[in-house]
């Protein structure tokens, strides 16, 4: 029986495992198993300025016909052991990361592409977009910035009608920008935006650097806002 | 309602128990754990196709808000679902769905390896109103599409009773899911939804499909859970069906259920793990809105993905996440944890109401 082997393992306090029993202190549980990451975040308390990105966990080292598991209904077994054992179960994750995975389909392999397959497809009609305020200081007049702001009118609304989201995002975006004598920019800014969809907004901005501007003897500074509504159709 | 089954549970995930409209009867159950009309085929019932969620859990506080969107298809027809929760429940929606910008930052590992196989017990008499004998309605809410329910019960012929009279539909199977939940002790959050039309500019590409607002449901527990048990269900050969989830904690933790196969009862891992990111609160706090960001747990957080594509569910029971780094066990934390052992083990369940202890 299954059971059998775990009361083995809850006996001698799931040595078998490398595991601690559950009433041992918690650092003895931080012989984990494999390469498994074992700086938890409460043990190694760094900056917020250094986030860790840690691979996904090995394939376990059991096969479900090895896993343990409670006793069977009907076993003589007493409550307290299962307690005990259940308890193990809950308490000990070096015990956990033992047993098998089973997120598949027995015979399937894991699918990457399955979620652009089974999510539902949300099409938002394409925003309206004119273009509001606009300032300019350097030899481009507003004019110049404006007509070329206007020729990436449709890479914006693409930024927009492509968010994922539920609905056409709306609202402005200011774009403060550095334009080189030569024409590229050095500095895209959104200085401000009511969009409230951020992956939007890196997207617009995103597309703005691309701008290329007709050359002058100096550089410009230009402010342009964006302004983006619900399509009437 | 009498059916009893030797099947163990882990208590619950989310049943989908469909809801009968005044227009036509619910006779049976179907796909997805959901009872949907009888004069809908096979083929034509709703299914669960995409479930995406957000379990942000502080240890400290043992609090656990369950963050959840799920897509359908053929969600032509009403239907309706219950989630069980071991504590008591507080429903909300959730203004601006997370889930786009989570997965642009927080990922799912790349494809290396393709193979890998991969509270308070209810005292029955607080708020809401009373329901009638043994069930105590203790919320409403309507949330987007969705009617919100929520409850506690002391004897499951009432709550299955309370929830055919509002239009929840009662079979076997779901009579039998709710009496187990009913003798843990745990809550339910009944949710009725009816289909209306998309929002104006919007539409989904596939014919019926249903996408549900994004809902919370936060509750206590001395564990992450993850409502996941479901009653038997038939599935097409064709169909699919996955998770995403991810799993913001002060802590990381190893996600365990049982799973009862072929008249023998393991512990496994029911999800892939994905990526780890530790010490992301500045980015996570960057990509969520301030309606979730504000339930995070104070100090370092973890983001730990995982995704699930299995079709079938028939065997496992509800999911919880053990800490990799779990606080001693003293004895209320062991109390606790006592509440929640028949999850992975069936035999520790409560006896019947009225039955003999064993």
């Amino acid at each position: 029986l299954n059971f059998t082997s775990l009361f083995v393992f809850v006996a001698t306090g799931l040595a078998a495992f490398g595991c601690r029993s559950h009433g041992a202190s918690p650092s003895a549980g931080a012989s984990a198993v494999g390469s498994v990451a074992k700086g938890s975040p409460s043990a190694s308390p760094g900056p917020e300025s250094h986030p860790k990105r840690v691979r996904a966990r090995p394939a376990a080292s059991l096969d479900l016909e090895t896993a343990p598991g409670p006793a069977p209904s009907g076993s003589a077994v007493a409550r307290e052991v299962r307690e005990t054992a259940a308890l193990a179960l809950l308490t000990d994750a070096t015990f956990a990361q033992r047993m098998p995975v089973l997120a598949l389909e027995p015979g399937r392999e894991f699918d990457w592409e399955l979620r652009e397959r089974v999510a539902p497809r949300v099409v938002v009609p394409m925003p309206r977009l004119r273009l509001a305020e606009s300032t300019a200081r350097g030899p481009l007049g507003k004019e110049v910035v404006q007509r070329i702001v206007r020729q990436n009118f449709g890479r914006y609304r693409s930024c927009a009608a492509d968010s994922g989201g539920d609905t056409t995002p709306t609202g402005i975006v200011t774009l403060e920008l550095t334009i080189l004598p030569n024409g590229g920019l050095t500095r895209v800014t959104v200085s401000r935006t009511t969009l409230n969809d951020a992956a939007v907004v890196r997207c617009l901005r995103d597309a703005t650097e691309s701008l290329v501007f007709p050359a002058r003897s100096e550089a410009t500074e230009a402010v342009q806002v964006l302004e983006f509504s619900a399509s009437s159709g | 309602v009498t059916a009893r089954t030797k099947a163990p549970f882990a208590v619950a995930a989310l049943v989908a128990l469909a809801v009968a409209t005044f227009a036509f009867r619910v006779e049976r159950a179907q796909a997805c754990g959901g009872f949907f009309p009888s004069t809908l085929s096979e083929k034509r019932r709703p299914s669960l196709a995409l479930e995406q969620a957000l379990l942000i859990y502080d240890q400290k506080s043992r609090r656990e808000h369950f963050v959840r969107e799920v897509a359908f298809r053929r969600a032509t027809e009403p239907f309706g679902f219950v989630v069980p929760t071991p504590g008591r429940p507080d429903v909300a929606a959730i203004q601006k769905s997370p889930f786009r910008d989570l997965r642009q930052t927080f990922g799912f590992g790349s494809p290396v390896v393709p193979g890998s196989r991969g509270g308070d017990v209810r005292a029955g008499t607080t708020g809401g109103g009373a329901a009638s004998a043994g069930v105590t309605l203790l919320d409403v809410k309507n949330v987007g599409s969705f009617t919100a329910f929520v409850l506690a019960a002391t004897d499951e012929n009432a709550l299955s009773s309370w929830l055919a009279q509002q239009r929840f539909v009662r079979s076997p199977e779901t009579s039998d899911w709710l009496s187990r939940y009913v003798r843990l002790g745990f809550y339910f959050v009944a949710m009725r939804y009816e289909p209306k039309p998309e929002a104006p500019g919007t539409k989904l590409s596939e014919p019926g499909a249903a996408k549900s607002e994004t809902m919370r449901i936060s509750f206590d527990s001395p564990l992450p859970y993850y409502p996941y048990f479901e009653p038997d269900r038939a599935t097409a050969p064709d169909e699919l069906r996955m998770l995403d989830l991810w799993v913001a904690s002060d802590g990381a933790f190893e996600p365990v259920s049982l799973l009862e196969r072929d008249g023998a009862r393991h512990w496994v891992r029911p999800f892939r793990a994905g990526d780890r990111h530790e010490r992301v609160q500045a980015k996570l706090a960057s990509v969520i809105e301030p309606e979730l960001w504000r339930l995070l747990p104070a100090g370092t957080i973890t983001v730990t993905t995982y995704q699930d594509q299995k079709v079938s569910r028939r065997g496992f029971g509800d999911v919880l996440f053990v800490p990799e780094r779990a606080p001693v066990l003293e004895p209320t934390r062991r109390s606790e944890l006592l509440r929640l052992l028949p999850l992975v083990d069936p035999e520790l369940l409560p006896a019947r109401s009225g039955s003999p202890k064993p």
